[in-house]
Formats: structure tokens, C-alpha cells, sequence
């Protein structure tokens, strides 16, 4: 069935194209038309003579890094690092370079993004294409600037978003009016939209030619660079990467990198471990017309995203391609290895959608004739980032593949960071959304992502709201109270394939709404009243929320290794008493959080430690990678052995008491520890004596075949407190209220625990740990950043956009930094907004400031959050406002700073 | 329950025993915890279980499907055939059969008249068995032949020269299988008789109604009297076996409904004795679409019926029809066979007395056999109404097939599945541009229309399993349920179902029609 579908069209290769003088400036157009049709015969029979006559490279014996691909990822990571001087590469292409999806790229060059780390990377690339233009490579490079364009209102707000997160960076972007939009590009029907955002430092580039650009300097600086060899296995010694066999014979190395595109899933399986690549092919079309009247060559790059279409001009013609809403994964059994130059068979079919949406917005090209459709595949991934990054799995092996059709344009900064990531082991900004250790396992089902994939090409251009989920691939990993939950209106939100309920709403169940998907809005969202009930409940009732979804490890020996390891690792003091309780971070050795857990001591020498959810592989690989070397230290994942119910609010201790056999008054039963507990019937429960938002509570780690047991007896047991469930929402609320960071969304590899106000938590005085020069060097000198709570005034909760974070914060009119995470205070009555904020020198970049709080706090400042290109006031606070924590008994606040 | 399943399982279709074979299997398993209850349970409380919803209150083994969707469709396509054709009017042909009965009492035939564009089409329903339906797809097409073919060929017939199955008629799908080869023997010798006769009053200017008319009464005189007792018999001359006179004196106390359409070149025919249907699909622009009837129903439900009956029994209106039946016993009030509305009441007398013995045909009636005030026989007639239409470039189908359809879906939507069908299985094969240089206006506008095409994508490629399947179930559920319900009980939820389904060539009936 796959293979059916596969045409040929092509018997030359296309780099011949991109340096031959058929090109001027049509390069692949050329190149496209010889594909197809194969009528210039100069063209096909130099083409397939070029083939044969490949030059041979003789494979080395050795080399630092192996590049796994020629694509327009393998040469930009092969020349980045001959930018930092490293230039005992080898990068080998099965086929010839761009052979795989580069060569039929559209080649637009979009840099706007909703996030700033994304925009460093397309920022980076625009401007390297244009400085490689101006150096005479030949790219193609068109600066012909681009216009986004909006249907609608909610579209119009997203554009807000970035509008202001964009002008914030001091990227040039302006708002448009349909009149401007249409002043700008004549061709186009404006009439139906809302407005557009004109970015004129965007253009286009001929993409292969690119990739032709970084290889030639690569080249230069001595990577080798062969094509027609196959990676057949990358074998490891002690997980870490040693030597990559290929079809022409083996080479020894320190690096490999995976940057083989569509092919990278399976060459992930070509190691001991396995590395998990999780992406999978989509039909991804666009069209070609013949050169129309009209269309001038400098004519803006165009995305409808309301339409799912972009377009951009071709050889005075219009390329017109999209992202449509239900997508046709393909490949289910493989790609195939010889697909080189090809294309799938079109299905026009398929593509209706879009042509009617290109026709409509242009409505000239109704006349157009057309030159071809282009059906060629495209990788995604399961959450539409790039993966990047070291894998979990094996040491010293990277991944740089998942492009979502956003690879020419990432290409640039996507080589740079990579060649940072494996120079100096972590790139310069946080890549964490896009980190290849986000996954876990189910990612890589194929099935999976066969189903995932239908969604995620649309995805690209669709209007994403904050906090809205995917639909597919879901209820997967399900707690064992899954059904209990859904019985009682659990909405559903998903993190790493868990099922967390975020509020429960049992009207929307009996309405027969799916409680898997949500509404999104960016104004106030509708489960605000329900969430709200839930704060109140876990304030001055007792609520059960289900934890089950954190990572879970526990970390044992035989003598004191395993506390000798964990004191290298963690920041803050592991050696406590037996069943005591801390909160710690994992810093690198930028002093950075790579971890931010609690660890119970269960025994002297067993430990037990509760990390995020999106902490499971990242977690695991880094606690792996510590290991001491003598195998006495014993890691193990137990995520899936315990669940987790909070019971959290004033009435928890009575509560517990009700159905345990232990006391669990203050005095017998200590703030941050731990005991081993029955509940009900059953037993060996964990119980911890703490909650992530202040409030008194505990958190049971039950063997997940009690929890059903446990909870039943609470539910039951509870009644007379007004016991009830609680979603996510409500802890998210809980504790952006009271100031509290969480890793992942708020704090990251790249803050410090001082930065956050957490030097308390940090063990000066003890042991060694990583990280700690890092930290020292903060105390004595002073940090740039600082993690702030701001209060918005003015804000009308009902009425405004509200603040989902990546708002931009100033000072006094200046950007100091950008919102994490916000929540309404329901305590406060006010909406709130966490995030960092930099004290920057002239130049922009941040000072070590050893009086950061008297900047923050600076009773002259003046803050101003930006939310959709309306400015609120914000006062600013570094402590957990008083009145925050008005409800929670005084004899507890100690214990928030222990 | 075993029993009903491996009478799907025909010669022709051996490739899916295997399934069929592994699936019996499984249910003589389980078989025995089902009982017919369950299947009453599973009416009554059907919206526990939703195929397709999320919330559904566990697997409750009764609110489960016994056969997987591919045992569905491979039971669905097991009778089904496809005839493409393209010769004159008739572009191609699509049948299927679904049985409720065991055996099935439905039958029917498709042939070509071998000497110009001449076809026939017919679909038989049987009653009290599949005797006289079986009879007459053996049969009816030889009468209609002889009565429709030109001199030279019946006078062959009448010598005897000419291979029935190979040279009167062209039969589709392999022709008709006889029941017994005494009896082939027998209806040729009838055949012969009735050639001899045709010849004797042979005009060229006979009309066709009466053609048709004449070969229907002609055959239904003779399975009467080819039974009729020895004595009476002229036929026979008394020579015959008895096994072969009981099976005579099965067919004719069994009876038969029949539709047949008779296609000549644009100029068509229906011949119409009993409750199937001929309904015809008329295009009236874009998606608009009329179900033309080309019959009407003899049963109760017909006025113009029950008058003629009143009429011709004029004193007996309390009696000869009631609860909408013959007698109270037979619902269509036209059909072949069923003699004991026909014969006299002493030749009914006489066979209650000569079969007198357990098991014999006729002890299925009991004592019944002769109805009670039985005065003024026949009271039932074989005589077809007779509808002529002449084919018009919008006549896009004809749809014929017995009453087990009918009474699952109106015409209406019969026409309205069949023209989605059309619509949908042309966006089977994938889109080439039809021609180079299109604007993409142009192409734009076709695929658009496909598009629509699209929501009609159907399961079944066979049109006449896609309204079998239409008319049994909504879902899966539903269609396993009536494809598994045990012998006993599967009359009470639906009748066998024959379709065949006749596409026409709109190209030639617009050259030709006059």
C-alpha cells in the first residue's frame, strides 16, 4: 500500500541543480521540473552522470562526531561546529545530500513565534541565510518580508500576543489593517479579515541550495562529507557512544548525531539502547502554478493561518501549500531506504481543501494554470516541536530531527545550539520544549503516533488556545481512580500521556461534552467559577487530588553510597533523620535547576524522591548518569508501582486520623516527613506530611493496587468534612498565589535556586555538589535575574485577555523580562503573574546585581505587564503575600522555608 | 444456530469457510449461554450499549456483537454478483440475496435473449417453502422466451433441437441449477407443448403485454396440472414415479410470488403477480431524485385488489378475505402455485385423502388443507398486471426485489441509496487531471464536486449488498445481532431479501429512444 503510492518522478540528482548555470534564480524550479518530467535531456543526462560519477570520499578510520544525515539539519550542525572550531567531522548521507525532504522544501523563512527562545533560534537562522547571501553562497535569499493575516478576532488577539512579545524583544513587526494587508499584496482578497502583522525582515530561500551552502563550508574546513554510505549501528560501551558501522566500513567516535530527518525514528534503533526518536511522515502538499500576471517578484510570503494556507512567489508564479486540519500520516511500515528525490503520489483529493482556501483568498488564480502538485513527506512529532538535544538513552548521542516543516527556517540556530549542546554539554538558551528528553516510552509507539500525526500537521497553522489538548492519542496512561474520576465529571488534561484531572465538572459529563477536549478562550475560561470552588475547598475543607502522574525513583544501596550520591547531586542537605522530608534541586553545573524534587528518606540508606511528571526521563537520564561507576548505587523508576492522592485543606490531619492507625497530629506526625502508614484495610502507604502549596495536607504514595481501596475510604470517611475532589487547576492556583515556582513552567536548567528564593534550600556549608562554584560565585557576586510575583492592577478578569504567560514585563518602559505562568489570586482578588526579570546592562545583557531585591522592590519602579497589546500595572512582590496565606494555619508557615 | 451458518457457506465461496469454519467454532462454544431470551433482552434495552460512544456501561456479553465487522461483510457478499455489461440500455447489473429463511425461499434470474437486446430480470418470493419459487426460476424465463423469441427458434424448442440453457437463453452467473433432473425432463416436455401451441397461434403483430401475460398464465396452468391426481392428469399418463408426483404436488401447494422486467432495447417491461416491487430511479436534476413505482402490491393493502376479489366472489366477503389475507392465510393475493385456492375442492379432497400419511407434503396443513366455505374456486390468479415504460436518458436504474426489502425500507430511500452509492464509488479511484493545462479554477470545481461524492463513500462495492446492509442495520451491532439470530426466530425480524439492481446507459437510451 505504501510503496503504491510512491512515485518516482525523478532519476537525477538534485544538487547539480543548485550549482549548475541552469539555475539564475529558479534553482529548484529547474531542478522540479526535470524531476518531473524529464524532458531536458542536458539536465537528466548530466544529472544521472553526476550520480555515478560521485566522488569517493574514503571513509575515515576515526572521528570526533559522525553526522547521521545530509539534510539541511546535518550540514547546518557539521558547519556550526567548524564554527567552533571542531572540525573532525564526518557526516554521511545514505543518498545524496538533501535527497530526503530538503530538496522539495518551500523554503520560507518565518521567523515570528509565540515564545522567545523559539524566535532566538529563526532569528539567528534569517539572519545567517542573509549574511551567507551577502557572502556571494547563493541561497536564494529574498527578503520580501511576510504578512500573517487573521480571519478572525480570537486570531486577532493571538497576533496581539505576539505583536507585543515581538516588539518587546525588539523584533520589527507591525500590526496591519485588511487596507495595509492588501496595499501590500494586490493580488489578495481582504475583505474577510480582521487585520494582519507585517514582519519585513522575513523572506524566502531556495532551501537545498542552502543546505548545498553549509556543506561547501563544512567542507572548507575539512568535514568530511560522504554520500551513499549507510549508518547501520551505532554501537555503545558503557551507554555512551563509541563507533558508528557503516555500510562502507566503521568508524570510531565520541559523537554521533541523528539528524536523519523522516529516518531518524528508526535509526534511533540502531543503537544499544535503543534511542527513542518519536516522529512519524505526513503528506504535506503544496502547488506550483505557471508564471501568472501580476505576481511581483518581491511579492510577501502570506500565511492564512484561519485558511490553513501560505503562499509565496515562484518563478512568477504562486507556491501554494498548507497544514489542512486532518492529515494523512504515511510510512507506517518504514521509510523506504531509497527514497531519494521522491515524491508521493498526489492525492488531489486530498489537498481540495486547501486549493479551495488558496482560490478563495486569491481569487486571480482561479485562471492559473497549474504546474504541479508537490506531495512530499514531512516528519512531525507528537507535540509539533523540533527534537533536540542529548538523548536519555545514550551519552554523547544527539538528536537533531522533528522538523514539522519548520526546518529550513529552524535550520540556522537549530546548528548553532546543537553545536553548543555538544561542545560544551548545554546549549546557551533553554531547549527544554524542545529537549529529546520530553518523552517517554509511548511516544515512540508507532501507533501512536500514527494517530497523533492526524492531528499535528494542522496544528502548525490552527489557533491554539492556552491549556488546550490534544485529541487524539489519549487515555493512555491512566491513574487507577481514572474511572472513579471520570465518573465524577474529571475534565482531563494531559502531561506525558497521563490523565490528570484539572477540574471536575460533572454537568459537562451529563451534558455529553468530551471531557478530554476543552474549550479554549483566552479571556476567562470557563471552568473559572468551578476552580474557584475547588481553591476554596482545599483552603477550609479537605480535598483529594490525584498525584499519580509524578515521576517516582527510588534510590538505595547497601552502605552510604547512595547518600554520598544523592548529596553530590542535590543542592540542598539529604542526611536527615530516617523518614524526614526535603525539598531539593538538581543544579548543573551552572547551578541551574536539571531537576526540582522532594526526597524522603525512607531508611538510611533508601531514598525515595517525587519529581514532576515531565521530570520522568530527563530525571532518570540524569540520575543514570551519576551512577557511581561500581554499580552500588541502585536507581529504579517506580512511577507506575505508586499512585498518589494529596489530601489537602485544615481537615486532612482529622481526616487521616479517621482511617489510619498512626496519629497524625503535629507533634506525633512532623511537617516535611514521612511515614509508612495503613489506610483502611490497606497498607504500606507512604505517607508524606506536605503539599506544593502551602496548605497542611499529605500526600499518600499508595501501591497502586490499594488506591482504589484508599480512596474509597476517604471519599466515604470524609463526608462529614465535605470531602471532594480537586483538579490541577486548583493546585496551580494555590500556589501561584503564594509565589511558588515549579519546574518546567516557572524555573528551568538556566535559573538558580537564588535566583527563585530558594538560597535557603541550599547547602553552603555541606558537602560538594554539582553546581556549587556556580552558586557560591551568585552569593558572593549577585545574580541577573529574579523570580517575581506581580500583581496586576486594573485588571478586569471578566472582561480582558487574560495573562497564560510569554507576557512581556517592563520597568520603567523597559523589557525586563516575560510572565511564566499567571493565575487569578482568588484570595487576593487579583489576577497574578510569575516570572523572571533581568537586571541588563546598556547592552542588554544581564548584570550580576548583588542587591537584586532593592532593584526589584525599588519603590520607583514602575512595572507594566503587556497582555495583547494592552499594558497593566503590576506591583511587584519577592515573598509570598501575607494575605495569601491568610487561611493556613500560622504554626505551618515555618515550615513552607524549612 | 450452527445449522443457519453453514448454509451461508455455498461451494462458490470456499475462500471464506475458513473464517466461517473458525467462527462456528468459537460460538458452539458459547452458543449454549444465549438464549433466545437474550435476544428479546437485547430489543427491548437497546441504548445500554452505543457502538461508537465512550461512556458505555462496561461489556456486557448480550450487548456484544457475536460476529466481527469482516464475519459481517463476508456474510453480507456471500450471494452477491456483478454484471457489467454494456450492451444497449443495460449497462450492468448488481444481485444479492440474504436469507432469512432456512432455506431460503427467495429466487432470481437474470438472462439475455440470445437474438437482439432483449433481457430479463426476475426476482420470485416464495411461501410454504421454496418449491414453487424454485420452480418458477427454472421455468418462467423458458415460457417468457418461448412466447418472445422469433418462429425459427421455437419451432427448435418444439422439436426439441435446442439446448434450453445454452441457446433459448443466456443465463448470468452460471443459470439456473435444477432441483431435480426428473423433473427437468418433465418441464421440457411441457416447454415443447407450449412451443407447439405459441407456433400454431404465431403472429408477427402480437403485443408484448399479452406475450407475457399469456407465458405467466401459461406456466402457472401447468404447475397445476402436472399435479393434478393421476387420474386427471394428462401429462403424466400415469407413469410417473410417486416420488416425482409428490414433488409436483409440493411445488404447486407451495406458491410463489415473481416480478419480472422484460428490457428490450429502450422499451420496458414489468410483469407484476404478487407483493415484490419494481421501483425505477429517475435523476430529475443534480441530487433530485424520484422513485417511479412500476408495480403495485396484490395484498390486502391494494384497493383495487380486495375489490376485484369482492367481485368475483361476490357472497363471500366475510370470508375470503380477512386480518388482510386470503382465508385469513395468504398475503398476497396474486401468486403461482398455491393450488389449494385454485383447484376444485374435490381435487383438494382427493389429495387429503391419497396423503393421508406422516410427514407427506401436506401435513403442514393439517387438516386446513381445504380452506374453510371454499365455494367458488380459484380465488387466487397468476394473471400479472403488466406496466410498460419507456426508458428516458433520466431513468438512471430500475431496482428490483422481493418484499424482505420493502418492508425494511421505503422506495424512497432505496432510490436515494442507490443514487449515493453511484455518487460515492466514483471517488474510489483517485483523481488525475483530466487534461493538461487546467486553470485551477476548473480543477477546483471537479474536485469540489467529489467531495460530495465523498460523504457516499461506501463499504460495499456491490450496490445491492449496500441496501441489504442499509436495511438490516444501522451499525454493527445491529447487523450482528440479525445476521446471528437463530433460525426460529429470524422470520419474526425480517424476510429473505432479493435485490437486483439494473444501471442503464443513459448515452444509448438518448441515441435511441424514438
Amino acid at each position: 500500500m505504501e510503496l503504491r503510492r510512491i512515485v518516482r518522478p525523478c532519476f537525477n540528482i538534485h544538487k547539480h541543480f543548485a550549482h549548475s548555470a541552469l539555475r539564475g534564480r529558479n534553482g529548484l524550479e529547474g531542478a522540479r521540473n526535470v524531476c518531473h518530467r524529464v524532458h531536458d535531456k542536458r539536465a537528466y543526462s548530466s544529472g544521472t552522470a553526476s550520480s555515478l560519477e560521485r566522488e569517493a570520499v574514503p571513509l575515515p578510520q576515526e572521528a570526533r562526531v559522525v553526522i547521521c544525515g545530509g539534510g539541511i539539519l546535518g550540514t547546518s550542525v557539521a558547519y556550526h561546529l567548524t564554527e567552533r572550531g571542531w572540525t573532525d567531522v564526518v557526516l554521511l548521507e545514505q543518498g545524496s545530500l538533501t535527497c530526503g525532504t530538503t530538496w522539495h522544501s518551500a523554503g520560507m523563512v518565518g521567523q515570528l513565534r509565540n515564545n522567545t527562545i523559539e524566535m532566538d533560534v529563526t532569528r539567528y537562522s534569517r539572519d545567517l541565510f542573509k549574511r551567507l547571501e551577502e557572502d556571494g553562497h547563493g541561497l536564494g535569499w529574498k527578503e520580501c518580508g511576510s504578512i500573517n493575516i487573521a480571519r478572525t478576532h480570537e486570531r486577532m488577539i493571538d497576533f496581539k500576543r505576539k505583536h507585543a512579545l515581538a516588539s518587546a524583544i525588539g523584533f520589527e513587526v507591525h500590526m496591519l489593517t485588511p487596507r495595509e494587508v492588501k496595499e501590500k499584496c494586490p493580488l489578495l482578497k481582504s475583505d474577510d479579515l480582521e487585520g494582519g502583522l507585517w514582519i519585513p525582515s522575513d523572506g524566502v530561500v531556495t532551501a537545498p541550495d542552502v543546505a548545498m551552502a553549509f556543506s561547501k563550508l563544512a567542507k572548507s574546513k575539512g568535514v568530511k562529507i560522504i554520500e551513499g554510505v549507510k549508518v547501520q549501528k551505532i554501537q555503545t560501551q558503557n551507554d555512551a557512544v563509541k563507533a558508528v558501522k557503516t555500510s562502507n566500513g566503521k568508524i570510531n567516535c565520541e559523537y554521533f548525531v541523528n539528524c536523519a530527518g523522516q529516518w531518524s525514528r528508526e535509526v534511533g534503533k540502531l543503537s544499544i539502547p535503543k534511542v527513542r526518536v518519536p516522529l512519524h511522515a505526513c503528506e504535506h502538499y503544496y502547488l506550483v502554478t505557471k508564471p501568472l500576471e501580476g505576481v511581483d517578484r518581491m511579492m510577501p510570503v502570506i500565511r492564512d493561518f484561519d485558511g490553513y494556507i501560505s503562499t509565496r512567489e515562484w518563478n512568477g508564479g504562486i507556491l501554494a501549500g498548507g497544514f489542512e486540519p486532518e492529515a494523512r500520516p504515511v510510512f507506517h511500515t518504514g521509510v523506504p531506504d531509497k527514497f531519494e528525490f521522491q515524491l508521493l503520489q498526489e492525492d488531489w483529493d486530498h489537498f481540495q481543501i486547501l486549493l479551495e482556501q488558496v482560490l478563495h483568498r486569491y481569487p486571480v488564480l482561479e485562471r492559473a494554470e497549474i504546474r504541479q502538485l508537490v506531495n512530499g513527506p514531512e516528519s512531525f512529532t507528537p507535540d509539533s516541536n523540533w527534537i533536540l538535544g542529548e538523548s536519555a538513552e545514550v551519552d554523547h548521542y544527539y538528536v537533531a530531527a522533528g522538523m514539522n516543516s519548520r526546518g529550513i527556517v529552524g535550520s540556522g540556530g537549530i546548528g548553532k545550539y546543537m553545536a553548543e549542546w555538544i561542545i560544551d554539554g548545554q546549549p546557551s538558551i533553554d531547549l527544554w520544549q524542545y529537549d529529546v528528553r520530553r518523552y517517554v516510552g509511548h511516544h515512540n509507539n508507532r501507533q501512536f503516533l500514527q494517530a497523533r500525526m492526524r492531528e499535528v500537521l494542522g496544528q502548525q497553522y490552527s489557533l491554539r488556545y492556552p491549556g488546550v489538548e490534544h485529541r487524539t492519542g489519549r487515555k493512555l496512561r491512566t491513574s487507577p481512580l481514572h474511572t472513579r474520576l471520570e465518573v465524577s465529571g474529571a475534565c482531563f488534561g494531559e502531561t506525558m500521556a497521563y490523565e490528570r484531572p484539572m477540574w471536575f465538572d460533572p454537568d459537562k459529563r451529563d451534558r455529553g461534552e468530551d471531557v478530554y477536549n476543552h474549550q479554549g478562550s483566552f479571556n476567562k475560561p470557563a471552568w473559572f467559577d468551578i476552580v474557584q470552588a475547588e481553591y476554596v475547598a482545599c483552603k477550609e475543607r479537605v480535598c483529594l487530588i490525584d498525584m499519580s502522574s509524578f515521576a517516582k525513583f527510588e534510590i538505595k544501596s547497601p552502605g552510604k553510597e547512595a547518600l554520598e550520591y544523592l548529596q553530590y547531586l542535590c543542592s540542598n542537605d539529604v542526611d536527615l533523620e530516617s523518614g524526614s522530608i526535603i525539598h531539593t534541586g538538581m543544579q548543573n553545573v551552572l547551578g541551574g535547576f536539571e531537576n526540582d524534587c522532594s526526597i524522603a528518606r525512607l531508611s538510611d540508606n533508601c531514598f525515595f524522591m517525587i519529581c514532576p511528571a515531565t521530570q520522568q526521563t530527563r530525571a532518570s537520564s540524569w540520575l543514570h548518569r551519576h551512577l557511581p561507576p561500581d554499580g552500588s548505587v541502585q536507581v529504579r523508576d517506580v512511577t507506575s508501582m505508586f499512585s498518589g492522592i494529596n489530601v489537602i485543606g485544615p481537615h486532612a490531619q482529622q481526616l487521616l486520623a479517621d482511617v489510619t492507625d498512626v496519629s497524625t497530629d503535629k507533634k506525633d506526625f512532623h511537617v516535611m516527613t514521612c511515614k509508612v502508614i495503613d489506610v483502611g484495610h490497606a497498607g504500606g502507604i507512604r505517607a508524606m506530611r506536605l503539599t506544593h502549596t502551602g496548605e497542611d495536607g499529605f500526600i499518600l504514595y499508595i501501591p497502586s493496587e490499594y488506591t482504589l481501596h484508599v480512596y474509597d475510604t476517604l471519599v466515604d470517611a470524609g463526608k462529614d468534612y465535605g470531602v471532594r475532589n480537586a483538579g490541577y487547576y486548583a493546585l496551580r492556583h494555590l500556589r501561584i498565589e503564594k509565589s511558588f515556582a515549579y519546574w518546567g513552567l516557572d524555573i528551568n536548567a538556566y535559573t538558580t535556586p537564588l535566583e527563585c528564593g530558594r538560597e535557603f534550600r541550599v547547602k553552603f556549608d555541606g558537602d560538594d555538589f554539582i553546581g556549587k562554584e556556580a552558586l557560591v560565585k551568585q552569593k558572593k557576586e549577585g545574580v541577573g535575574q529574579k523570580f517575581v510575583q506581580f500583581i496586576l492592577e486594573n485588571f478586569d478578569v471578566d472582561d480582558d485577555v487574560w495573562p497564560w504567560g510569554n507576557e512581556p514585563i517592563f520597568r520603567n518602559g523597559r523589557y525586563v523580562g516575560k510572565t511564566s505562568t499567571c493565575g487569578y489570586g482568588f484570595t487576593l482578588n487579583r489576577m497574578v503573574c510569575l516570572g523572571f526579570i533581568r537586571d541588563c546592562d546598556e547592552s542588554a545583557q544581564p548584570k550580576m546585581n548583588p542587591n537584586i531585591y532593592d532593584y526589584v522592590m525599588d519603590k520607583n519602579a514602575v512595572y507594566e505587564i503587556d497582555i495583547a497589546g494592552r499594558k497593566y500595572l503590576a506591583k511587584p512582590g519577592i515573598h509570598t503575600p501575607k494575605l495569601a496565606l491568610s487561611v493556613v494555619d500560622p504554626s505551618l508557615l515555618a515550615s513552607l522555608y524549612k | 444456530m450452527l445449522k443457519c451458518v453453514r448454509h451461508y457457506i455455498s461451494k462458490k465461496h470456499k475462500g471464506q469457510v475458513d473464517i466461517l469454519t473458525e467462527w462456528i467454532k468459537t460460538r458452539s462454544r458459547t452458543v449454549r449461554y444465549f438464549s433466545v431470551g437474550s435476544h428479546s433482552n437485547e430489543r427491548s434495552n437497546p441504548s445500554i450499549f452505543t457502538v461508537g460512544s465512550r461512556h458505555y456501561k462496561g461489556l456486557d456479553d448480550s450487548q456484544s456483537p457475536r460476529l466481527t465487522p469482516h464475519q459481517v461483510t463476508t456474510i453480507l457478499r456471500l450471494n452477491e454478483t456483478s454484471i457489467e455489461e454494456n450492451n444497449g440500455a443495460i449497462r450492468g447489473f448488481e444481485t444479492n440475496q440474504l436469507r432469512s429463511n432456512n432455506p431460503i425461499e427467495d429466487r432470481r434470474g437474470e438472462a439475455k435473449l440470445p437474438h437482439g437486446n432483449k433481457y430479463l430480470f426476475g426476482v420470485y418470493d416464495g411461501h410454504a417453502g421454496c418449491a414453487c419459487a424454485q420452480a418458477l426460476n427454472e421455468r418462467l424465463f423458458n415460457y417468457l422466451a418461448v412466447a418472445l423469441s422469433p418462429s425459427e427458434v421455437v419451432e427448435r424448442v418444439k422439436n426439441g433441437e435446442i439446448d434450453l440453457d445454452k441457446e433459448l437463453l443466456h443465463w448470468y452467473h452460471g443459470g439456473v441449477e435444477y432441483r431435480h433432473s426428473e423433473l427437468r425432463e418433465l418441464y421440457a416436455k411441457s416447454l415443447r407443448k407450449f412451443a407447439r401451441e405459441n407456433l400454431t397461434n404465431f403472429s408477427d403483430d402480437q403485443y408484448v403485454p399479452d406475450i407475457l401475460m399469456q407465458a405467466f398464465l401459461r406456466l402457472d396452468e401447468d404447475i397445476g396440472s402436472e399435479a393434478l391426481p393421476v387420474t386427471t392428469n394428462t401429462v403424466l399418463n400415469g407413469n410417473t414415479s410417486s416420488v416425482l408426483n409428490t414433488e409436483l404436488l409440493t411445488i404447486a401447494f407451495a406458491g410463489a410470488v415473481a416480478c419480472v422486467a422484460y428490457i428490450d432495447g429502450t422499451d420496458m417491461f414489468v410483469a407484476n403477480v404478487g407483493d415484490c416491487r419494481a421501483v425505477l430511479g429517475v435523476n430529475k436534476g443534480a441530487d433530485n431524485w424520484e422513485a417511479k413505482e412500476l408495480t403495485q402490491q396484490h395484498d390486502a393493502n391494494n384497493e383495487s385488489e380486495v375489490n376485484r376479489i369482492l367481485k368475483q366472489h361476490p357472497n363471500e366477503s366475510n370470508n375470503v378475505i380477512k386480518n388482510g389475507r386470503l382465508f385469513g392465510d395468504l398475503a398476497p393475493f396474486r401468486a403461482f402455485g398455491d393450488v389449494r385456492y385454485k383447484w376444485h375442492a374435490k381435487d383438494l379432497k382427493h389429495i387429503m385423502n391419497t396423503n393421508r400419511f406422516p410427514h407427506s407434503f401436506i401435513s403442514v396443513y393439517g387438516d386446513k388443507l381445504l380452506p374453510n366455505n371454499y365455494n367458488t374456486p380459484p380465488y387466487l390468479i397468476a394473471e400479472p398486471e403488466i406496466k410498460y415504460h419507456q426508458l428516458s436518458p433520466k431513468d438512471k436504474f430500475l431496482v428490483l426485489a422481493s418484499d424482505g426489502l420493502w418492508d425494511m425500507i421505503s422506495p424512497e430511500k432505496v432510490i436515494q441509496l442507490v443514487a449515493g452509492h453511484m455518487d460515492g464509488r466514483q471517488v474510489l479511484v483517485n483523481f488525475d487531471l483530466p487534461r493538461e493545462n487546467m486553470t485551477l479554477g476548473a480543477i477546483n470545481q471537479l474536485l469540489t464536486q467529489r467531495k460530495k461524492s465523498f460523504a457516499n463513500k461506501t463499504v460495499d462495492s456491490n450496490v445491492a449488498t449496500h441496501l441489504i446492509r442499509n436495511a438490516i442495520g444501522q451499525d454493527h451491532l445491529q447487523l450482528s445481532a440479525q445476521l446471528t439470530l437463530p433460525n426460529s426466530i429470524s422470520r419474526f425480524y425480517r424476510d429473505d431479501i432479493t435485490v437486483t439492481v439494473v444501471f442503464f446507459d443513459s448515452d444509448y437510451i438518448m441515441d435511441n429512444v424514438t
